[in-house]
């Protein structure tokens, strides 16, 4: 599992500015559960507040050429809101679509069901009466259950 | 302020530090070891408030410092977290 790939869902303002410094202490230390998750909080609060990188690329030393051109992004709300939805989408449908379990080797997901067969109505002889009864799960169902 | 935040301007209070140096400090004096995402989440919104600056990148390591105002804001945080500890130190002793 190489965390590192998650970088490549921050923003990309964010990755210019934050992204060499997260993958070297990414460097440091193998992964596990408890760093994937935290790196995908910070996936979602980078893409939920942005502005953050602004500040911090314009206050860098020798970065930020293109910082200006950069802020020209749209920032607002609705495109806030479509990036965190495009993100949620992206976590969702794997799990959706059952390709985790798929690719963990262990799918929980059952192949497509075969229709059932059709049942006919099935009579029962009624002795006693002479006749047919249908064996339904209502009033004659006992002649089924116990014939 | 977070308590990151919080964490990271002690951290930087006696030196410039980088991240995986923010990062085993903060492990040493809290035992809590800051992941990736909640560190730079930290600094980023810390560099928004100007309380500490980057420095020139060493690398793929960049330094950062605690500013002047980042200093205050510490020291104001920590008279507030003084005052808290006084209190429940008194209120646990009367129990």
């Amino acid at each position: 599992m190489k965390l590192a790939l998650l970088l490549r869902f921050y923003p990309a303002r964010w990755r210019q500015r934050y992204g060499e410094e997260i993958a070297d202490l990414l460097a440091t230390e193998p992964p596990s559960v408890r760093r994937a998750v935290d790196l995908l909080r910070g996936l979602i609060d980078a893409h939920l507040h942005p502005e953050l990188v602004d500040s911090a690329l314009a206050a860098v030393p020798a970065a930020g050429e293109r910082s200006a051109e950069m802020r020209t992004h749209a920032t607002g709300t609705v495109a806030r809101l479509a990036r965190v939805a495009m993100l949620t989408a992206l976590i969702l449908t794997p799990v959706a679509t059952g390709a985790v379990g798929y690719y963990l080797g262990r799918s929980q997901g059952s192949p497509v069901a075969e229709p059932r067969p059709r049942v006919e109505a099935v009579y029962v002889l009624d002795e006693r009466a002479g006749v047919w009864r249908p064996c339904t799960n209502g009033t004659f169902w006992h002649f089924c259950s116990n014939p | 302020m977070s308590s990151e935040g919080l964490l990271i301007l002690t951290s930087l209070a006696d030196a410039p530090k980088h991240g995986y140096a923010i990062q085993l400090d903060i492990a040493s004096m809290s035992g809590r070891r800051l992941g990736p995402g909640s560190l730079y989440g930290a600094i980023a919104r810390l560099e928004t408030a100007k309380y500490i600056e980057a420095l020139k990148a060493d690398g793929p390591r960049r330094p950062y410092r605690l500013t002047a105002s980042g200093a205050t804001a510490l020291a104001v945080e920590l008279d507030a977290l003084r005052k808290v500890t006084t209190t429940a130190a008194r209120r646990l002793a009367l129990r």
